[in-house]
């Protein structure tokens, strides 16, 4: 992993291993998950399934867990190759170029979506005059050079970060317990299963599906593998588990209105009072969502470049990333012209490409690593799970 | 070199990104404690909007005779309230700030003919204002209240809201109901809600006094009905909300007892409303059990067991019957305030689905039975004997 | 003693004095403050010698080495020294004959030369080409006192000096293992300063050693004349506000740092020792921490962890609230908050800056005022502008109340290098905080972690402990667990594990 870090960098952590372990990665995965996923994923859901809403996370975890279970039967069966290298092994270079075409759009797609939620979010709840591409500049900014210190960095620094972002989404569902109310969440499944199975769709794509990007950042990691397996199960269940508390109390709280808000948890805690003192704590939950998104972002960004570098076979990865922001500010700034673009392309047209671009190559390539023998393809970088 | 280049694209990133749009300062902004709402002759809103004016060095306001005013009030007119609200700007000089605002008060006329429907979905579309103010819908016109000084807060918004909260803890004949509730409300399966009801009563001075409950409805969007003040309470403990109150049992026997009575204080009320559908009839068998001790004692006692019991069970059978008027208003009303449709929609879903489009006829035709348990914590400091009344 | 590149010195001394006393005069003819006494001896006193010596060096009446060194070879009293001879003199001390007083064999010119610039008494004797020196050096030292920078309540005092060899030795006196391993290295050619670097063999990093040794090297050839030269020297981020290094004048802390793996580098004429590396963590913790009891000391470092907090964020925070985010304050404190803010001219940020650059000219001021006047001009100092610029309308209460909390809570900060980093820190983020509420604070903050995640000091992440998560670290961080855990596993695991195998080697039954 050496190209990854520069040379400055280089001579610094010499006396280090570049590699991060699998605490580190299961951090990262909850970050790249849950990430902005916590405050935006409530609306579209419960406008799909209403108070149902909760139900549809299970089937959309259990698709993300599938896809995990591939990646990882992957890693390992590769000997922690990368997701290109073992796809060029796999199904030849050709054919994997070919898949990689509509990959490299979904990167295209999805960060700039992430960092039009950021500036949406702004520029509609605290800081309304400001112009949006403020903060998708400096959003982005900031994800580039977190990406271009390389991945140690930024392993340990989400590591911190999640906590924060973590320790702030559970104090508000925790001060919050006062406004919940369960009966809204009955009646149980008044229209049957088929808003669930909608809802369900929705989270599919975003965020669990998402997870099959993770195969790129697996090679990083230097662990047994009954480790790195029990952490990451670990860390997808624990994004699992924010999600369906997120909604959950989302439905508690505001019951047949959950469908009209748009940033819930930030709603959420709004709603908080306790003593004159304690109100208003919906700074928190903006702080939550910067964070994620950021994390998010900046984690998308990394896989993007990997991607770039593996594909064109790179030595120094790190000359794209600024080239690729700026095409991601720019898109961010021009690909969505109105909320309703927004919300048809992330949560009718990305799941579908998810599951099927992402879903279809990975269940592909487990299908075709299953008949095939492994043959010794290039092993670029690789440092895998060791048994 | 690298620092010095890093240096300089932050400083260029900074003249060129400085947020100077959506800065303002404090003293820019003017802070709506309260505001009220009516309808101009035109048919236009009236936005009546009370403003903390900070008590700094200024010159007195011209329009306060007072002496320590902290307190404005501005009105404008329009067509929408985002209007209005802009509008003010134009004679303040300073953009209103909607975000610490503690009430809304809504005329009665406007309530009554209007839809306030866009009323709140202003106020909950914006993001300044919070989901905890109180909505108020005010006898006569709404702007009124504004400019009499509040009896004890600093502000009349600050005022009502205050009323509200502790109202409807001590005396129990009001509710707290805040934008939040009502948006809640109106998108339920029985769109009806009830507002705190305020009026003007003069006695040194000009007060806002808490009077009984407006009834809406979120079909049509207006005031459809009220709930007098001595039914209020009964109304809020069969919506399972009472968290205190006063009952009055009088004392029946003549000569020097006379126009007394003796005092029941209601700590905790909880009641049950179970539909129990037959065929096409609905019945609703109704229980609530009350806990409290007693307040004053003029004419009964309470020493023993017995006694307990008989007064417990006068207890009861005064707030059963009380209950019963207030359940018998709300038919007549046809509004299912105490939630009766929610709880068929959610445990009989499929009977709800058939009976919804009827809903308001079928609840103002419903059987009911009223069933009070009533149970004595303490008699106070004093023995459940009175030592005053002989 | 290596010093290159320097002239003509580097013959040897030779048997004829006269050529002595030339080349010395000449190589110190700049300085009125070499005295050369003449001496003759033996018979007849034909025989002559001189010594040379910096008379303010040297104590004036220190023994006289003539006379001593004579003495050495007679039996008798002295006298007239008639009995001395050449010889003499060249067989005893030539071949390291027992003298009443330490000496040096010198050979070389510039040998003699840099002895003399040492405070020695440098004796040459004709026909020989040889010189004694004797140390007799005698300038005013400071007397070990309480660091005037890290005061504490319970615990040691001691303090270092000026004087190199006095610091080294209050730090062996402390830990007397003989692996304890102290090196020299002289730098600069007209200072001459003596670097001394320190540590514990097997409890320092071995890569942290090395990436030292690395690093060190080359510093020989530069004037040295304080540590903080080393530091800079050494350091791997000279732009970054953070200090990389920890400085310290206390013989505890020291020897604690030694303990822990650290390496300590001295430098002569200088009182600070800088203590290498040091992350991030450490600056959060004294030693005093371990001299307390485990509540009242987690307590303490908590309230740090606050005060950190609070440096840091407050104004900014203030500014961003009352500009952008008036909706976050809570009424009752916005309400008190207009009523002080009504009337002043400037905007929340400027008078954020003009309040926090005030009070740093208050500091730096209150810094170089000399003692006496000192104490009285910063408080009375503070709170007359305080109240003036209340008064005068130009700042309000709040603000003042801002940076007071501010200033106070940088102090609580136990080192002052973190201290700075904060002080520095906090305008970037008070800029941000003006520009762009609080999305410029979070961005400026996670541009600051980014820089403090990818700083490295000697090798060693700077956020050790945190940014490489490590559970176990946890009990010595925010907290300070009890003495018995540190007793049982210490900090240092190298060192614990070299001390479980030492043992296990000789038989001890395993712990």
């Amino acid at each position: 992993m050496i190209a990854i870090l520069s040379r400055e960098d280089e001579d610094k952590i010499k006396t280090e291993s570049s590699a991060i372990d699998s605490v580190q990665l299961a951090c990262m995965l909850i970050a790249f998950s849950t990430g902005s996923a916590i405050v935006f994923i409530p609306n579209p859901l419960t406008g799909a399934a209403s108070n149902d809403a909760w139900l549809s996370l299970v089937p959309a975890f259990g698709f993300g867990l599938l896809i995990l279970t591939c990646i990882l039967y992957l890693h390992r069966k590769h000997a922690g190759r990368s997701l290109i290298d073992y796809s060029r092994g796999l199904i030849g270079g050709f054919l994997t170029s070919v898949a990689a075409v509509p990959l490299l759009g979904m990167f295209l797609f999805s960060i700039p979506a992430i960092i039009t939620g950021i500036g949406e979010f702004f520029t509609t709840v605290m800081m309304k005059e400001t112009p949006v591409y403020v903060f998708n500049s400096l959003s982005l900014l900031t994800a580039a050079l977190t990406v271009r210190s390389g991945i140690k960095v930024m392993a340990r620094m989400f590591l911190l970060l999640i906590f924060v972002m973590l320790f702030c989404s559970i104090a508000v569902i925790l001060l919050a317990v006062p406004q919940y109310q369960a009966e809204f969440l009955l009646p149980l499944l008044p229209d049957g299963l088929k808003p669930v199975f909608h809802g369900a769709f929705i989270a599919a794509g975003f965020p669990f599906g998402e997870v099959f990007f993770f195969s790129m950042l697996l090679p990083f990691v230097r662990a047994r593998w009954k480790d790195l397996r029990s952490k990451m199960y670990l860390g997808f269940a624990v994004t699992g588990a924010m999600l369906m508390l997120s909604t959950l109390c989302t439905l508690l709280t505001f019951g047949p209105a959950s469908g009209s808000l748009k940033y819930s948890l930030y709603r959420l805690a709004g709603e908080i009072e306790i003593a004159e003192i304690l109100q208003r704590i919906e700074a928190v939950i903006g702080i939550a969502l910067i964070l994620g998104s950021y994390m998010k972002a900046s984690v998308f960004l990394f896989i993007f470049n990997r991607v770039l570098a593996e594909l064109f076979r790179l030595d120094d990865d790190r000359v794209l990333v600024y080239p690729v922001s700026l095409v991601c500010l720019m898109l961010s700034l021009t690909m969505f012209d109105s909320p309703a673009t927004f919300v048809e392309q992330v949560y009718e047209i990305w799941p579908f490409t998810v599951m099927a671009v992402g879903g279809g190559y990975v269940a592909l390539l487990a299908i075709v690593t299953l008949f095939k023998p492994i043959r010794p393809g290039r092993s670029v970088k690789g440092r895998g799970a060791t048994k | 070199m690298k620092p010095l280049v890093a240096l300089l694209s932050a400083i260029a990133a900074a003249l060129v990104l400085s947020g100077c749009w959506s800065n303002m300062e404090l003293t820019d902004r003017a802070f709506v404690q309260a505001a009220a709402i009516d309808l101009s002759d035109r048919g236009q809103y009236r936005l009546t909007a009370q403003i903390y004016k900070p008590g700094g060095m200024n010159a007195a306001d011209a329009a306060v005779p007072e002496s320590e005013k902290s307190y404005i009030a501005i009105m404008t007119e329009n067509r929408s309230l985002l209007g209005a609200i802009r509008d003010a700007t134009n004679e303040l000089g300073r953009k209103l700030q909607l975000s610490h605002m503690r009430s809304l008060m809504i005329g009665e006329e406007t309530a009554k003919t209007r839809n306030i429907g866009q009323i709140l979905d202003f106020f909950t579309r914006d993001h300044e204002p919070r989901g905890n103010i109180s909505v108020v819908i005010a006898k006569g016109a709404a702007s009124r209240y504004l400019l009499i000084p509040p009896f004890i807060e600093t502000t009349m918004g600050q005022q009502f809201k205050e009323i509200e909260h502790k109202s409807s803890s001590y005396s129990g004949k009001t509710l707290e109901v805040t934008l939040t509730d009502l948006d809640i409300r109106s998108k339920e399966e029985v769109p009806f809600a009830v507002v705190p009801y305020f009026r003007l009563v003069k006695e040194q001075r000009k007060l806002a006094s808490a009077h009984g409950l407006a009834v809406i409805d979120f079909a049509k969007g207006t005031m459809t009905g009220f709930i007098p003040p001595e039914t209020t309470p009964y109304v809020i403990i069969l919506m399972n909300k009472f968290q205190g109150g006063v009952v009055e049992l009088p004392c029946d026997n003549g000569g020097r007892q006379k126009g007394l009575a003796d005092s029941f204080e209601i700590r905790k009320a909880d009641a049950t409303i179970d539909p129990v559908v037959t065929g096409n009839d609905l019945a609703l068998g109704i229980l609530v059990k009350l806990e409290g001790s007693i307040g004053e004692l003029s004419c009964r006692r309470v020493v023993t067991n017995e006694e307990i019991t008989e007064f417990t069970t006068e207890v009861s059978r005064e707030v059963g019957r009380r209950l019963q008027e207030a359940l018998l208003l709300l038919q007549r009303q046809k509004a299912d305030v105490i939630g009766v449709g929610e709880r068929l929609s959610r445990h009989h879903h499929r009977l709800w689905r058939q009976w919804k489009p009827e809903w308001p006829n079928r609840f103002a035709d419903g059987d009911f039975h009223i069933e009070v348990k009533a149970k004595l914590t303490n008699t106070g400091i004093q023995s459940g004997e009175s030592k005053f009344v002989k | 003693m290596n010093r290159d590149g320097c002239h003509d010195h580097g013959e040897s001394i030779s048997a004829a004095l006269a050529d002595n006393l030339e080349r010395m005069r000449a190589a110190l003819s700049g300085s009125d403050d070499i005295v050369v006494d003449h001496w003759g001896y033996g018979p007849g006193q034909e025989h002559a010698a001189f010594s040379a010596y910096c008379h303010t060096l040297v104590d004036e009446f220190s023994n006289h080495y003539m006379k001593t060194t004579l003495q050495d070879l007679v039996n008798h009293e002295l006298g007239r020294a008639e009995t001395v001879t050449p010889e003499q003199v060249r067989d005893f001390f030539g071949r390291g004959g027992v003298s009443l007083q330490p000496f040096s064999l010198l050979d070389k010119m510039d040998q003699a030369i840099g002895k003399i610039l040492d405070g020695d008494v440098v004796l040459f004797f004709d026909e020989w080409d040889h010189a004694l020196s004797f140390p007799a050096k005698n300038v005013p030292q400071r007397q070990v006192t309480e660091s005037i920078s890290e005061p504490s309540v319970q615990g040691p005092r001691e303090g270092t000096i000026e004087n190199l060899r006095g610091n080294l030795g209050m730090i062996r006196q402390r830990v007397k293992s003989p692996r304890l391993n102290i090196r020299y290295i002289v730098a600069g050619i007209e200072l001459q300063t003596t670097i001394a670097y320190a540590y514990l063999e097997h409890a320092v990093n071995p890569n942290v050693l090395e990436a030292f040794l690395e690093r060190i090297q080359g510093i020989d050839r530069y004037e040295v004349p304080e540590t903080s030269y080393v530091e800079d020297w050494i350091e791997d981020d000279s732009y970054s506000p953070f200090p990389q290094y920890r400085y310290t004048e206390r013989t505890d802390t020291a020897a604690a740092a030694l303990l822990e793996g650290k390496i300590l580098v001295l430098v002569s004429n200088s009182p600070m020792i800088l203590i290498c590396p040091a992350v991030f963590v450490d600056f959060f913790n004294t030693s005093e921490d371990y001299y307390g009891r485990t509540v009242i000391s987690s307590l303490i470092r908590l309230l740090r962890l606050l005060a950190f907090i609070i440096a840091l964020t407050l104004p900014s925070a203030y500014v961003a609230l009352s500009t952008f985010h008036p909706e976050l304050i809570p009424t009752v404190l916005l309400l008190a908050i207009l009523d002080t803010r009504e009337g002043i001219p400037f905007p929340a940020f400027f008078e954020a800056l003009v309040m926090e650059i005030s009070f740093e000219l208050l500091r730096e001021a209150g810094i170089r005022l000399p003692r006496p006047v000192g104490s009285a001009v910063s408080i009375v100092g503070a709170l007359v502008i305080g109240q003036a610029a209340i008064t005068a309308q130009i700042a309000s209460p709040i603000m003042v109340i801002v940076v007071a909390l501010t200033g106070i809570a940088s102090f609580a900060i136990p080192h002052y290098e973190m201290g700075i980093a904060l002080r520095i820190v906090r305008f970037p983020l008070m800029v941000a905080a003006g520009l762009l509420g609080g999305f410029g604070i979070m961005i400026v903050s996670l541009l600051t972690l980014l820089h403090l995640t990818r700083l490295h000091t000697l090798g060693q992440p700077y956020l050790s402990s945190l940014a490489p998560f490590k559970p176990r670290t946890m009990r010595d961080l925010f907290v300070r667990a009890p003495l018995k855990v540190f007793l049982r596993s210490p900090r240092n695991r190298r060192l614990l594990r070299h001390r479980r195998g030492e043992f296990r080697s000789e038989g001890d039954p395993a712990k």
